[in-house]
This record gives C-alpha cells, sequence and structure tokens, in this order.
C-alpha cells in the first residue's frame, strides 16, 4: 500500500469524523429545537388563564346582564325600615340574603325622596313616605364590602372555585359603581332636588343601624329641582 | 318440687343477670364511640387557636357517638400527606380537617374521597371541590370590617404596616384584600412594609424589630392574626413605642381578647373555632347516616372586638 493512497485514506477518515460531529451538532439541534418553544408571554398568560374566571369580566356581564335586569325584586326602603323597627324577624326571613352564618343580612333596596344634606362621604335623603318620613344616606365614599353582591342574591358561592374568587366578583362590583355610578351621584346632587333610587343595604339583625339606613347605590335618577 | 322450683328461680335470677350486664357493655360501647372513628386533622397544634378547633371537633365527635383522634400537621403539608396515609390505612371512617395549603392539600382531600372517606374542611378552604362542605370564617368581610374600623382609628392618615400570614393559605389573601379594599381608598394612609410573619408569634416579633429600624415613626400595625399581633406587640413594646403605634389583629384569641381589654391592642376580628368546628363533626355525623347534600361552602360571620365592644366577648366567642 503506497504512502500516497494511506495520506488520502487519513485524509478522507478526518473527513468523515469532521462529518460526524457535524451529524451529532444537526440531530442535538433537532432534538432541541423540538424540546423547547417560545411564544409571546401575552399569549401564554391567555391560554393559562382561559379555564380560570376573570373576575373583571365576570362583574361586568353579572352587572350589566343579570343585576340590572332584577332589579324590580327591590323592596321599598320606608316598608323595610317599618319593618326593620317592628318586625325584624320577617324583614329577614322576606327580603334579607344570608352568606352562610351570619347576623348580618343583605338587601335590595328602592326608593325616592328628596336631597335634605351632602357631605364627603353620601346624600342624605327624606323618603316620602309618611307618616314617618325615614332617611336613607346614599354611600359615595365607602363603596366597599359585599353588600351588592349578596342582596342580589343572584349568585352563590358554591359556584366558585374559592371564596377568593368570589371576593374578587365584590371588588369588581364595587369598581364600577365608584367609577360609574358615583361620579353621576357627585356631579347631579343638589340639597332639596328629587332623586330614585335602587342600592344595596347590610343590617345587623342583632345591632340594627338604620337611622339612616345606609345604602350603596346601584342605579339612581335625578328629577325636579326643588322650588323653594 | 322444691328442687325444681329453686333451680328455675336460680335460672331466671342468672339470665336476669346476663341481660343486664349485656346492657351495661351496650352502653359502655355507645360511650366509647362505636358508632365509627373521626380523625381531625390540624394544621398546627403551636397556635392556641388552632388548638380549641381541633380539641372542640374531637370533643364534639365524641359527644356523637365516635371515637376521634387529633393529628398535628405541624405546618408541613409532608406530614399532613402522612396522616392521610394513616388515617386512610387504618380504616378511619371520616375526617375533619384543617389544611396546611389550600392548593398542596387538595390532593390529600382527593385520595380520601375516592378511598369513601368523606373530609370536611374547617377555618381554611382547599381550592377544590373534593371535600364533602367547607366551613370558613368571613375572613374578606372580617377584614373589611376590621379596615374600616382602622381608617377611622387613625382619621384616614399615617403609616402603617402590614404582617401577613402563610402565603399559600387563601385566608391569608382573603384577610388581607378585605383589608385593602378599604384601606387603599385612603391616600393619606400608607403601607410603608408588607411581610410575611407565617401567622407565628416569634416571626412576627423579629420581622417587626427588622421593620421598626427601618420605619421608626409607623402609626399602626395590622396583623393577619393574634398570634402575630402579640409577637408585633411584644416588638413594639421592647421598642418603648406600644403607647404610640396601634396594632391589630385577626381571630379572638385569649391573649388578644385580654389585652383589648387592658387598653394595649386595638381590635381584633372574632372568629367562632367552636361553631365551626361542632358544625363540622355534626355534618360528619349526618353523612355517616345517610345524608348527600351539603352545602360546598359555609362562610361563618366574623366580628369586630373593640376597646368599646370587648366586655360582650370571651376568648373565641361571645359571652352567652
Amino acid at each position: 500500500m503506497s504512502m500516497e493512497f494511506l495520506s488520502k485514506l487519513i485524509e478522507k477518515l478526518r473527513v468523515l469524523v469532521k462529518l460526524r460531529y457535524l451529524v451529532y451538532a444537526v440531530l442535538t439541534g433537532i432534538v432541541l429545537y423540538h424540546s423547547v418553544y417560545f411564544e409571546p408571554l401575552d399569549q401564554h398568560q391567555l391560554q393559562q388563564n382561559q379555564g380560570e374566571l376573570q373576575p373583571a369580566e365576570f362583574a361586568r356581564d353579572f352587572w350589566e346582564n343579570r343585576l340590572l335586569k332584577n332589579l324590580e325584586r327591590a323592596v321599598s326602603a320606608s316598608k323595610l325600615i317599618h319593618l326593620f323597627k317592628n318586625d325584624m324577624a320577617t324583614a329577614v326571613q322576606q327580603y334579607g340574603q344570608t352568606l352562610g352564618i351570619s347576623s348580618t343580612h343583605s338587601y335590595l333596596v328602592q326608593g325616592q325622596g328628596r336631597i335634605t344634606a351632602v357631605n364627603n362621604n353620601g346624600v342624605e335623603i327624606n323618603i316620602e313616605a309618611p307618616p314617618d318620613s325615614p332617611e336613607v344616606f346614599i354611600e359615595t365614599r365607602d363603596i366597599f364590602g359585599n353588600a351588592v353582591r349578596d342582596a342580589s342574591g343572584l349568585l352563590n358561592i358554591d359556584d366558585f372555585r374559592s371564596t377568593m374568587e368570589f371576593n374578587a366578583i365584590s371588588v369588581e362590583i364595587n369598581k364600577i359603581i365608584r367609577e360609574e355610578v358615583v361620579p353621576e351621584i357627585l356631579q347631579e346632587t343638589e340639597v332639596g332636588r328629587s332623586i330614585r333610587f335602587v342600592g344595596a343595604a347590610e343590617v345587623n339583625e342583632d345591632n340594627p343601624e338604620i337611622s339612616p339606613l345606609h345604602i350603596v347605590p346601584i342605579q339612581v335618577q335625578f328629577g325636579d329641582r326643588q322650588i323653594s | 318440687m322444691a328442687k325444681k322450683l329453686s333451680l328455675l328461680v336460680l335460672s331466671i335470677l342468672i339470665g336476669m343477670l346476663v341481660v343486664a350486664c349485656g346492657n351495661q357493655a351496650k352502653q359502655e360501647a355507645g360511650q366509647a364511640g362505636n358508632k365509627g372513628r373521626i380523625a381531625v386533622v390540624i394544621s398546627t397544634l403551636n397556635n392556641p387557636w388552632f388548638v380549641v378547633l381541633g380539641e372542640t371537633a374531637v370533643q364534639e365527635a365524641r359527644d356523637l357517638g365516635y371515637q376521634a383522634t387529633l393529628f398535628d400537621s405541624q405546618n408541613d403539608n409532608a406530614k399532613e400527606t402522612e396522616h392521610f396515609e394513616n388515617i386512610l390505612a387504618a380504616g378511619y371512617d371520616a375526617i375533619l380537617f384543617n389544611p396546611t395549603d389550600a392548593d398542596g392539600s387538595v390532593s390529600n382531600v382527593e385520595k380520601a374521597g375516592k378511598a369513601g372517606v368523606p373530609t370536611f374542611c374547617m377555618d381554611r378552604e382547599i381550592n377544590s371541590d373534593a371535600a364533602v362542605s367547607q366551613i370558613l370564617s368571613d375572613n374578606y368581610t372580617g377584614c373589611v370590617e376590621l379596615g374600616r374600623y382602622f381608617v377611622e382609628q387613625l382619621n384616614g392618615e399615617g403609616e402603617y404596616v402590614e404582617l401577613l400570614g402563610l402565603v399559600g393559605d387563601n385566608n391569608t389573601w382573603n384577610r388581607s384584600r378585605g383589608f385593602h379594599s378599604v384601606v387603599d381608598n385612603y391616600p393619606d394612609l400608607k403601607m410603608v412594609a408588607q411581610q410575611t410573619a407565617d401567622f407565628d408569634r416569634n416571626t412576627a416579633m423579629e420581622v417587626m424589630e427588622s421593620i421598626l429600624q427601618a420605619h421608626p415613626d409607623i402609626d399602626a400595625v395590622f396583623c393577619g392574626n393574634d398570634a402575630m399581633a402579640m409577637g408585633a406587640y411584644q416588638a413594639l413594646a421592647a421598642a418603648g413605642k406600644a403607647d404610640e403605634i396601634m396594632v391589630f389583629g385577626f381571630d379572638g384569641a385569649k391573649d388578644v381578647v385580654e389585652s383589648i381589654g387592658a387598653g394595649k391592642i386595638v381590635a381584633t376580628g372574632m372568629q367562632f373555632p367552636r361553631l365551626m368546628a361542632r358544625e363540622a363533626a355534626r355534618m360528619a355525623d349526618q353523612y355517616l347516616n345517610g345524608q348527600r347534600d351539603f352545602p360546598e361552602k359555609i362562610p361563618v360571620a366574623v366580628e369586630l372586638v373593640t376597646q368599646d365592644n370587648v366586655s360582650q366577648y370571651v376568648a373565641y366567642g361571645k359571652k352567652q
């Protein structure tokens, strides 16, 4: 075997060895390519969240398509206050919504009257329902808690994966009220003006604070200004 | 004839004795709990609040006629899993459960369910419908009320610190979010630090000491449970600031109720562990007697305890 032949053989073997590494590299690249993938973070998060409750979306849908379409079930404020003073058990049984084991009950309330006072926390209204003409206070600052969520009677805690999800709905409902209902109240409210309202109240049957009855507003309509 | 009569009388007497002994044995067996066996698994017995929860559950189960055993998970999900394995292997009929982790404890409850053993969660929930029912404090609403009172006491302004509980416990976040749903609407109230102290008194004391180094002029501390409130108060007292900085807790534990009565800690949210434990035991009894329709979740209202109304309350409940 000539030296020249051997040299050529060795050279060919060197090329093959280099090729082998190249093949290994290509194969590794193919395996890695199929093991790892990249996608935009927002798309990934969207897919992740598809099975989970989206509180803001849920609250908006609840507000527009269920709550606002079921306000006719609200009890008259003057009737409710009268029951609170004289027959709490009937008030609770007929009109109260209760979450679990509690002495506090939520009520969907409606009424109309005249604005008698305005301050940083809300609007005081004298309901036009003699003989006692009770007072109602529409909150504009303290919009928190579960009054609206629970007073509606339309949501069941067992339909939610956890209490955190259920409470997140209240947070979003309150945000809608703060951003959409309260500004109108603040803009239009004026002592002496007539007002019609629907809202939610929470009252503890053992310690009812009803003078005035505090209400978180859901819907308000303003009427004529009183001519003095 | 007389001999036969004597034998007859003797036989009757022996028969009566046997029947009487049998009734006595039955009565004793009933008292020992022969209706079945109930396991009570508690997240930790290092906290007196949970001791009350666990011991009340055990006692109620025994009063209902069951043998009941208390298991301590020591705040360790692995320990809790071990307890569940032992409970299922030993053939317990039902589990009254206070989970260590809302997600981490789900598989234990699912395993029990597959083995035909119903689980009733007490105080802490799991993020699953695997439990037959979950009886829980309404922590969120309780902290909305606490938040209102907090704002009132600080006149809507000041700097404060928040000590959080265990981050894997939904109660931590329900309480924090309820509190913030109120307080965050007051821009002059500034949270200068928020840190977990794991619901632990000693950890809270250390964390508070550390926070005070960076923020010596705070006005208040909101703690996600009473053990942390006591730890925070201890740290403030050691720094000579207990009279300047208000402390708020949550639970209704004995030492905090007493502290509120003494005008030290400002307020807490009273939970009702005895009510939750008794209700869970009763539901287990109803289940074992054939009932199947239970609400998945039963929130129990929390009541605000302040220096003004503390006389109406005792540790872990209300005065009768």
